[in-house]
C-alpha cells in the first residue's frame, strides 16, 4: 500500500502534470494577492465607496477565480490517473502483482485527494487573506480550521468524482470532461 | 502433483469465442503452452491470474481457486506478460524494488534481491537508467527480472523470447533450466517459437481455437504426432526428391527453400532408406531430423482443419 501510494503520487505530479498544476496555481495566487495588496491600505479607515468596491472585487474573485478554476483544472489534469494505466498497459502488470484491487483504487484516490488538497490550499490562500482582513471578527485559528475543513470537503468531492469517472470510462479526455460536467452541475 | 488445473474454461469477448471449454493440467516442471496466434494462450493466463473471470468453468493454481483466491496465487507467481510496459521515468532498479516490496520483501532485502536479479538478467550496468531509454530487448529482460524478483514458486512467461536477440534467447533458456534445477521453480511458458521451447520443456500442451488438442510429455507428443515427419537438407534436392518419390515410402513431400519436409508412411524403413541412399548416391546429407514440436503442431492443426 505504501509503495503503491508513493508510485501514484509520483505519477500524479510527474511532467507535464506538475507544470500544469504549478503554473495556474502560481498565476491565481499572484492575481489574488495583487488584489489583496491593492485593498490593503484603507481597510482600517472608514469604509468609503471605492473601498467597498475593492472589497467586493476581492471577495468575488475569491469565489469566482479560485474554486471554479480548481474544479476545472483538477479533473483535467488528474482525472486520467486510472485510464492512463490502461492506456500505457501498466494496469495488467499491476493487477498481476500480489496487491488487492481495493488497495490500487484507494491509493489512486488518496494521491488525487492529496494533490488536489494542496492545489486548492495554495490557490485559496490569497482569498483567505481577504476574508481575514475584511471579517476581522473571525479569530485566526477558526479561520484556519474552516479553511482546512472546507478544502477537505471540496477536494474530496472533486477527487471522488474524478476517480469514479476515470474508472468507468476508457479515455482520459472523456474522464476529464465527464468529471468536469458532473462537478459543474 | 498438478500445479495448475483448469476445467472446461469458456470465455467470450463479444462475438469472439476465445476459449471453448479448455482443459489444462500442468504438472510440476517446465510446461510449454503451444499454439498459434489467437489460440487463447494469453486469455488463459489472464484467467489463471484472476485478471479475467471465465464465463464458465473453473481453474486453480497451487490448489487456490483463480476466481476467489487470486491474491494468494499472485503471491506465489511471477508473470512476464506479452508486452510488458513500465513507468518510463523510473529506473530499472527502482521499479524492481517496488515490485519486490509488493511481494512482501522488506526494503533492504528488496534492494539486494533486485540487484541480484538485475545481474542475473544482464541489466546491472543500466540499473540506474530510466526505463524510457531502454531498448526493446532490455525491456524484455526487465520484464523477466520483475517476474523473478519476488522469489515465486511458479513463473508464467508469455512469449518470453519476443524481442530478444539469439544470445538473449539462449541466456533465457539457460536461466529457466537453472532456476528449475536449483530452486525447483515451475514454469508455464507460452510461445510459438517452438525449437527453443522444445529444448527446455518437460511437458507440452497444444491449444488451438480455445480447445486443448493434446497435452502430455513433450517427447511423447512429438513421437506420436510427428514421429513420421522428417526434415531433410541435401546438396542435391532434385535427385533426392525424385528418389524418394519413386521409393513409395513417402506420403507427402514439401520443399521450402533448402529444407524438404517429408511425411513418411513408415518411419523406420524411410530412415534406413535415406541413410543408405545418402551413402550410396553421395547426396551430401547435411540435415536429417526426425519430427520436432513444430512439425507436431503443424500436423495437428492440419488434422483439425479437416474436421
Amino acid at each position: 500500500m505504501k509503495q503503491l501510494l508513493k508510485r501514484d503520487l509520483k505519477s500524479t505530479v510527474e511532467f507535464p502534470r506538475l507544470e500544469l498544476i504549478i503554473f495556474p496555481t502560481l498565476l491565481i495566487f499572484v492575481v489574488l494577492s495583487q488584489i489583496v495588496a491593492w485593498g490593503w491600505g484603507g481597510t482600517d479607515s472608514v469604509v468609503d465607496r471605492p473601498q467597498i468596491l475593492i472589497q467586493a472585487i476581492a471577495d468575488a474573485s475569491r469565489l469566482i477565480f479560485t474554486y471554479p478554476v480548481v474544479i476545472i483544472f483538477i479533473p483535467l489534469i488528474i482525472a486520467d490517473i486510472i485510464t492512463n494505466e490502461y492506456e500505457k498497459g501498466t494496469m495488467l502488470m499491476l493487477v498481476s502483482y500480489p496487491v488487492k484491487r481495493s488497495e490500487i483504487l484507494l491509493s489512486k484516490f488518496l494521491s488525487v485527494f492529496s494533490v488536489s488538497w494542496a492545489v486548492i490550499f495554495f490557490t485559496s490562500l490569497a482569498g483567505v487573506l481577504v476574508v481575514y482582513k475584511n471579517h476581522a471578527m473571525y479569530p485566526p485559528l477558526t479561520l484556519v480550521l474552516a479553511l482546512i475543513i472546507s478544502i477537505c470537503i471540496l477536494s474530496f468531492s472533486v477527487s471522488s468524482v474524478s476517480t469514479l469517472i476515470s474508472t468507468i470510462t476508457g479515455h482520459a479526455v472523456v474522464a476529464a470532461m465527464g468529471s468536469l460536467m458532473v462537478l459543474l452541475l | 502433483m498438478e500445479v495448475i488445473i483448469a476445467e472446461k474454461l469458456e470465455k467470450n469477448f463479444g462475438d469472439v469465442r476465445a476459449l471453448r471449454g479448455l482443459d489444462l493440467a500442468v504438472p510440476e516442471g517446465v510446461f510449454g503452452f503451444v499454439g498459434v496466434n489467437g489460440a487463447g494462450k494469453t486469455t488463459t493466463i489472464k484467467i489463471l491470474l484472476g485478471a479475467l473471470r471465465p464465463d464458465s468453468g473453473a481453474a486453480s493454481v497451487f490448489g487456490y481457486d483463480c476466481a476467489k483466491e487470486s491474491l494468494k496465487i499472485r503471491q506465489k507467481v511471477g508473470v512476464l506478460h506479452e508486452k510488458p510496459s513500465f513507468p518510463k521515468s523510473t529506473t530499472g532498479l527502482d521499479y524492481l524494488v517496488f515490485v519486490a516490496q509488493l511481494y512482501g520483501l522488506p526494503l533492504i532485502e528488496a534492494k539486494n534481491q533486485s540487484k541480484r536479479t538485475l545481474e542475473e538478467v544482464g541489466l546491472f550496468n543500466v540499473a540506474k537508467r530510466p526505463i524510457g531509454s531502454f531498448s526493446a530487448g532490455m525491456m524484455q529482460r526487465l520484464g523477466l527480472a520483475q517476474a523473478l524478483v519476488g522469489n515465486p514458486d511458479l513463473i508464467i512467461l508469455d512469449e518470453p523470447t519476443a524481442n530478444l536477440d539469439p544470445i538473449g534467447r539462449s541466456d533465457l533458456l539457460e536461466m529457466i533450466r537453472k532456476l528449475h534445477a536449483d530452486k525447483n521453480v515451475d514454469f508455464l511458458i507460452s510461445s510459438h517459437i517452438l525449437p527453443e521451447l522444445q529444448t527446455v520443456c518437460d511437458h507440452v500442451g497444444i491449444i488451438n481455437n480455445g480447445v486443448m488438442l493434446v497435452q502430455g510429455k513433450a517427447q511423447e507428443v512429438v513421437r506420436k504426432h510427428a514421429g513420421h515427419i522428417f526434415k531433410v537438407s541435401v546438396s542435391e534436392p532434385e535427385t533426392f526428391l525424385d528418389l524418394i518419390q519413386r521409393s513409395e515410402l513417402v506420403e507427402e513431400t514439401r520443399r521450402i527453400g533448402d529444407i524438404i519436409w517429408v511425411k513418411a508412411k513408415d518411419a523406420t524403413s524411410f530412415q534406413n532408406y535415406v541413410i543408405e541412399m545418402a551413402h550410396r548416391k553421395k547426396l551430401g546429407l547435411s540435415l536429417f531430423q526426425r519430427g520436432d514440436l513444430e512439425s507436431a503442431l503443424k500436423n495437428l492443426l492440419e488434422a483439425n482443419k479437416d474436421d
